[in-house]
C-alpha cells in the first residue's frame, strides 16, 4: 500500500508531494518549483548519500530524486535513492547522475530564473537488487501569468551510465515565453 | 517487454493515447506525439482551433509505457525505429505513424526566433 506525504518547504512556495511503497522506499516525488535556493545540504545529508548509494551497485550513490538545490533543505530517506553515479565501464559518455539528471535539472533552474513554475514528477519504475531499476521523469513548465504550458518532457530513464537528455536553451526558453504571450493576445 | 506483438500494441496505444487522463481532460482537434530513444524520450502537443497549440504528453504510465513497449516488439520483429511521430485527428479518430528507421533527428527542434517555435510545433499537425 503506497503511503502518500504532502509538504512544504522553508519558503512556503512550493509543494513537494512524495509517495512510498510498503517498506519505506520512495517510489514518486511531485514538485512545483518557481526557484533555485542556494545555500549548502548539512553534513548529514551529505554522509547519507553515501550510505544510501553504499546499499546499492557498486557504481551508485545516493541521488536527489528532486534536486537538493529545489528543496533548499535536507530530506534525507524521503528523496535520495541509489542512483547510477559512476560510469558503468565502457566507452559511455555520462553517469546518469551528473549526465542526462543533472542537465534536466539545469534545465529546471533555468525555467526558474525566467519566472515560469516547473512541475518535475518523478516515478521509480520498481526495485530490483535494492536499487531502483530505472526513472520516469515527466518535467511540464507553465508560465504562472497565462497557465499555458510551456514545455512538457517525459523521460524514462534506466539507472545506468549513457542515458541522455535534450536540453532546450535559455534562449529558447524565452522565445517559447514571448511565443505563447503573443499568442495569448491575439 | 510484454509479450505482445506490435500489432497489437499499436491497437491499443490509439484508444490509451485519447483516453488518457491528462488528454481527456483539455480540449483538442489533432494530438502529436514524438518518440525516440527507443520510445524512452517523448514530447508532444495538442491543437486546438485554427491555430491553436500547447505541449501536451499523455500521464498515465500505462500510456507512457506503451512507446517503449512498441519499439521493444518492433525491434525484435527487426524494425528498430530511431524516432516516431503519431499524430490523431479527433475528425476520424485514427492512429497514424511515421517510423523513422534512419535518421534520429528527423524531427529534432532545431528552429530559431519566436515565430520558428510555433512553425516547428504546427509542422507536426496532421493535415
Amino acid at each position: 500500500m503506497a503511503r502518500r506525504i504532502r509538504s512544504r518547504n522553508v519558503s512556503g512556495a512550493m509543494i513537494v508531494i512524495r509517495e512510498f511503497d510498503d517498506i519505506g522506499r520512495p517510489i514518486r516525488a511531485r514538485a512545483t518549483i518557481r526557484e533555485v535556493f542556494g545555500g549548502e545540504r548539512s553534513r548529514t545529508e551529505a554522509s547519507l548519500t553515501g550510505v544510501i548509494g553504499n546499499e546499492g551497485a557498486a557504481t551508485d550513490i545516493g541521488g536527489h530524486l528532486i534536486g537538493w538545490r529545489f528543496l533548499g533543505e535536507d530530506s534525507g530517506r524521503f528523496n535520495i535513492v541509489q542512483m547510477n553515479g559512476k560510469l558503468d565501464g565502457g566507452d559511455l559518455p555520462s553517469n546518469l547522475n551528473t549526465g542526462a539528471y543533472q542537465k534536466l535539472e539545469n534545465e529546471i533552474a533555468d525555467w526558474a530564473d525566467w519566472g515560469m513554475e516547473a512541475t518535475p514528477d518523478v516515478r521509480v519504475a520498481g526495485y530490483v537488487d535494492g536499487r531502483p531499476y530505472a526513472f520516469d521523469f515527466e518535467l511540464r513548465v507553465i508560465d504562472p501569468t497565462t497557465g499555458l504550458s510551456l514545455r512538457i518532457a517525459d523521460e524514462y530513464f534506466d539507472n545506468a551510465s549513457g542515458q541522455t537528455f535534450d536540453r532546450i536553451t535559455r534562449t529558447e526558453m524565452g522565445q517559447r515565453i514571448q511565443q505563447q504571450n503573443r499568442f495569448r493576445q491575439t | 517487454m510484454t509479450g505482445l506483438s506490435a500489432a497489437i500494441i499499436l491497437a491499443k496505444l490509439g484508444p490509451a493515447l485519447v483516453t488518457d487522463s491528462r488528454i481527456s481532460s483539455e480540449p483538442w482537434d489533432a494530438l502529436a506525439i514524438l518518440a525516440k530513444r527507443e520510445g524512452k524520450s517523448r514530447s508532444g502537443y495538442r491543437y486546438f482551433g485554427e491555430d491553436g497549440w500547447e505541449a501536451q504528453l499523455p500521464s498515465d504510465m500505462m500510456v507512457k509505457d506503451l512507446f517503449r513497449h512498441l519499439h521493444a516488439a518492433m525491434k525484435a520483429e527487426g524494425n528498430d525505429w530511431k524516432c516516431a511521430l503519431f499524430t490523431i485527428k479527433r475528425s476520424d479518430m485514427q492512429l497514424n505513424v511515421d517510423f523513422e528507421y534512419d535518421d534520429p533527428d528527423r524531427w529534432k527542434f532545431t528552429v530559431q526566433g519566436v515565430e520558428g517555435i510555433k512553425a516547428y510545433a504546427m509542422s507536426l499537425r496532421p493535415d
